[in-house]
């Protein structure tokens, strides 16, 4: 069974041949790429190196005892390659989004950042595209904090319940736990789609012929 | 292995500075049918130019004509006296009198042009005024270069009173002198330098620090606004940077250009391009064309960030725009380049760039293996370990520019972006040398060399030295074209270790630099550079065991700056410039094939220095495959 989808999951997908590509989002500065650096090479360095263009990390992680190769797309939050990333939004089978907890500028732009995820990448069913949210930078003081939790999780609520976490790549808080959600979502999105790819593989044979039939 | 055709034996195409203007017998490329063209349906890219040096395509034949000169045994015999140059600080007076020294060692002196002029009395010259110095000094430089063939009898007074400052003067002296300035200042000169206090206390206190730095660039838009600066943000240089628009306005009014001037010993070089300004102040004693050619380097950045016709675009439509938002993340590289330029490079210095070396029959199977592997929308892919190629492959029509090449480097190994991820990286940008109108999209995976294991070349973790590196990057038009040059990555290397060569490139980058008595056993040489003009590649020794230190380093690059500006602005064929000091003596030789910079140390005698540069010529000639690329792996 499992190795039938593993099969068709080659044949369907344009871009990866195999793994779950997975693209984190957000403005510059808040931390994607500290995330990225926590979570695959348990490392962190204070010095801000703006990321230009895209880097791209892989991760194997294990889901319900399946291994799973995350394909980790960390994109620059620098408006001029913005239209770089759409190039990797298609294809995608999960959106991180992250904001710093300090910087409220960043948390407002979170919902344009889904919105230009959206039209981008066109999901099949956008409703049920599995986002999921991380404020980061919580090892900060508190009385710099300016998104509340409350705020933060109303704003996930209100978008069909994205799952929220509150991280901080510094030192390593809820990083593991985060990624294990985006992974699983993933894979689940990845899933689906897989099963709906099944017929347009086979339907277009039939419209060929029946437009063969037609066009004479 | 012979190179047909000119373009097919050039890796790296030579400097716009070099190039010749004349140059079209190639007829336009027509790219466009394959996948090469630059995305955005660009015209087709222009064709690098050749090289000059058709004839010598590549190799470095010394015809017996060019050889004449040689300097093997007895030099002073053969070279006709005008073309050697001594500037010797230990006797300067007696050298006032020997027809061997009449020579005026001008460029040297530009080391401390600013000082000198601001102390010397003698008039007639510009000061340290604001004046645009550059007419006069050509008018200079060219009675200087005729003055090498006319009697001694023929200099005013004053002019020998001049020279013999400048011989006083040396560079060899002036980097003793700036010794301890340089050392002080340089360990401090990239330290952060903080942001104004929002009350104004500590200002004065940040202008010091500021002031105390040697070296600083400015970029500002046409009408002022500041777009870059190296050191100290906006609200502590605001003043600065007005002074600076008002001074370039004024002379860009009086349709008189201001290029530069100096200050006491500090040099200020402008360049105006388009829309944008650029200066650079400097007080390492770098000529004027060195500091020239550093901002011509930092204007390309841009260009590379934005693409021309884009940043033309944006002042056309608003010419108060703000550049600082769309250059978003490039000060780090414009800081790299700066950075470099500061420390000194040899690669900058001499716009060229090193090679790993490598026996011919390696390098020939990683070239065939890249041929192998090569993926249908590949334009240019680089090996490149310790920041040196390895190997190039590349269409045939199209060499790398040197100064893309820089730029590159620069963003790999100085900027430390694009490592800080740890991943493999898609970079969209623009190789201004290429064509400065569109993007290119450029993968890059590196790994890490100091394991032995010959595994599956692990990416490498963020942290570690570049000392051992290597990068694979892979350039294409195609912007989504990140996969298949992954794929061709994953091929590459799997093809690279499977035929052994990965560990003979391994094995190169642990070797590091041989050392000047590895290469020639028992000479007097330190340290040199060579530069293969036909190539544009230049090799060297190791730094070790002379000039270990970032301020030894920094103090033979100021050296050789020097010879490099004092051989690069007299126009005769064959130059050879000799220079002796207290601490050092060194030789530089240019013909129309290669450039070469010797350094020796005190007490060597010009017999000794220039057989020491022979045996380098030799060594450069037997040796020319394997330092160099020729040809690399062309389709
Ligand atoms: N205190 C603290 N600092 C953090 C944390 N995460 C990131 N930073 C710092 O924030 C700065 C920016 O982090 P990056 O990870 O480079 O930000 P980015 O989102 O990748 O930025 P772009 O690449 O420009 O889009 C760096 O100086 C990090 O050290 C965190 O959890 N806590
Ligand atoms: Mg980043």
């Amino acid at each position: 069974m499992s190795s039938r989808k593993k099969t068709l999951l080659k044949v369907n997908l344009q871009h990866q041949p195999d793994g779950v590509p997975v693209i984190i989002l957000g403005d510059s500065g808040v931390g994607k790429t500290s995330l990225m650096n926590q979570y695959v090479n348990k490392k962190f360095s204070a010095s801000y190196k703006a990321t230009i263009g895209a880097d791209f990390l892989t991760k194997e992680v294990l889901v319900d005892d399946r291994l799973v190769t995350m394909q980790l797309w960390d994109t620059a939050g620098q408006e001029r390659f913005q239209s770089l990333g759409v190039a990797f939004y298609r294809g995608a089978d999960c959106c991180v989004l992250v904001y710093d907890v300090n910087n409220s500028k960043s948390f407002d732009t979170l919902d344009s950042w889904r919105d230009e995820f959206l039209i981008q990448a066109s999901p099949m069913d956008p409703e049920s595209f599995p986002f999921v949210v991380l404020g980061n930078k919580i090892d900060v003081e508190e009385n710099r904090r300016m998104i509340s939790s409350k705020r933060a999780m109303t704003f996930c609520q209100s978008k069909g319940g994205i799952p929220y976490f509150e991280t901080s790549a510094k030192e390593a808080v809820n990083v593991e736990q985060a990624f294990e959600v985006i992974a699983r979502n993933a894979l689940a999105q990845e899933e689906s789609q897989d099963f709906n790819s099944d017929f347009p593989e086979t339907i277009p044979i039939h419209l060929d012929s029946e437009r063969d039939g037609c066009a004479c | 292995m012979s190179d047909q055709g000119a373009n097919a034996s050039h890796v790296v195409s030579p400097p716009d500075r070099e190039r010749d203007p004349g140059f079209h017998e190639h007829g336009e490329p027509s790219p466009s049918r394959d996948p090469l063209e630059t995305s955005q349906e660009l015209p087709p890219p222009p064709l690098p130019p050749r090289p000059r040096l058709e004839g010598h395509a590549g190799s470095l034949r010394l015809s017996k004509r060019m050889s004449r000169p040689q300097l093997l045994s007895k030099p002073t015999t053969a070279l006709s006296l005008a073309d050697v140059h001594t500037q010797s600080r230990a006797d300067a007076g007696s050298q006032q009198t020997s027809p061997t020294s009449r020579t005026v060692s001008r460029k040297q002196s530009f080391t401390h042009f600013g000082r000198f002029l601001g102390t010397s009395e003698s008039g007639g010259d510009d000061s340290a005024s604001l004046k645009s110095y550059a007419p006069t000094l050509d008018a200079r430089l060219d009675g200087e270069s005729m003055l090498g063939d006319v009697a001694e009898e023929d200099a005013t007074p004053a002019w020998r009173a001049l020279s013999a400052q400048i011989e006083r003067d040396d560079p060899f002296e002036g980097a003793l002198i700036e010794d301890d300035f340089i050392s002080s200042h340089l360990q401090h000169e990239f330290d952060d330098l903080g942001s104004v206090q929002r009350d104004g206390s500590n200002e004065e206190e940040l202008l010091d620090v500021w002031k105390a730095k040697l070296k600083h660039f400015f970029i500002l838009s046409a009408s002022g606004k500041p777009i870059y600066s190296r050191h100290g943000d906006d609200q502590l240089i605001s003043h600065y940077i007005g002074v600076a628009q008002t001074v370039i306005s004024f002379y860009q009014g009086a349709k008189d250009p201001l290029k530069g001037f100096t200050a006491g010993d500090v040099r200020f070089v402008m360049l105006s391009k388009g829309p944008l300004n650029l200066v650079a102040i400097s007080r390492l004693g770098e000529s004027e064309s060195q500091l020239r050619t550093q901002l011509e380097s930092l204007y390309m950045q841009i260009l590379s960030t934005l693409t021309l016709p884009s940043m033309e675009k944006m002042f056309a439509n608003r010419p108060s725009t703000d550049l600082r938002r769309p250059l978003q993340g490039t000060e780090q590289l414009l800081d790299g380049l700066a950075d470099g330029f500061t420390r000194g490079s040899p690669s900058t210095l001499l716009s060229a760039l090193e090679c790993l070396r490598l026996r011919k029959t390696h390098r020939t199977a990683i070239n065939d293996t890249l041929l192998k592997v090569r993926s249908p929308n590949l334009l240019y892919g680089l090996i490149v370990a310790a920041g040196r190629l390895v190997s190039v492959v590349r269409p045939k029509k199209h060499s790398l520019h040197p100064g893309d090449l820089h730029l590159i480097f620069n963003m790999l190994f100085e900027a430390g972006s694009v490592k800080a991820g740890g991943g493999e990286n898609w970079i969209p940008l623009c190789l201004p040398g290429f064509n400065n109108s569109g993007y290119l999209y450029m993968y890059v995976s590196f790994f890490s060399t100091n394991t032995n294991n010959t595994g599956d070349g692990t990416e490498r973790p963020s942290s570690s030295g570049k000392d051992d590196e290597l990068a694979i990057v892979l350039i294409s038009a195609n912007k989504e074209g990140f996969f298949e040059l992954r794929k061709m990555r994953d091929d590459l290397v799997a093809q690279l270790e499977k035929n052994g060569s990965m560990s003979v490139i391994k094995t190169a980058i642990r070797k590091g630099h041989a050392t000047c008595t590895d290469i020639v056993p028992g000479t007097v040489l330190r340290h040199f550079l060579y530069k293969s003009r036909g190539n544009v590649q230049f090799t060297m020794p190791s730094f070790e065991p002379h000039f270990q230190g970032m301020v030894a380093r920094r103090r033979l690059m100021s050296l050789y700056a020097n010879l490099h500006e004092s051989i690069h602005t007299r126009t005769a064929h064959l130059k050879v410039q000799h220079c002796v000091a207290k601490d050092a003596t060194a030789l530089a030789w240019e013909t129309p094939l290669f450039e070469l910079y010797c350094v020796a140390g005190p007490q060597v005698t010009r017999t000794a220095l220039a057989q020491g540069a022979n045996r380098i010529v030799q060594w450069i000639r037997r040796e020319e495959e394997r330092v160099f690329i020729i040809g690399g792996a062309v389709f």
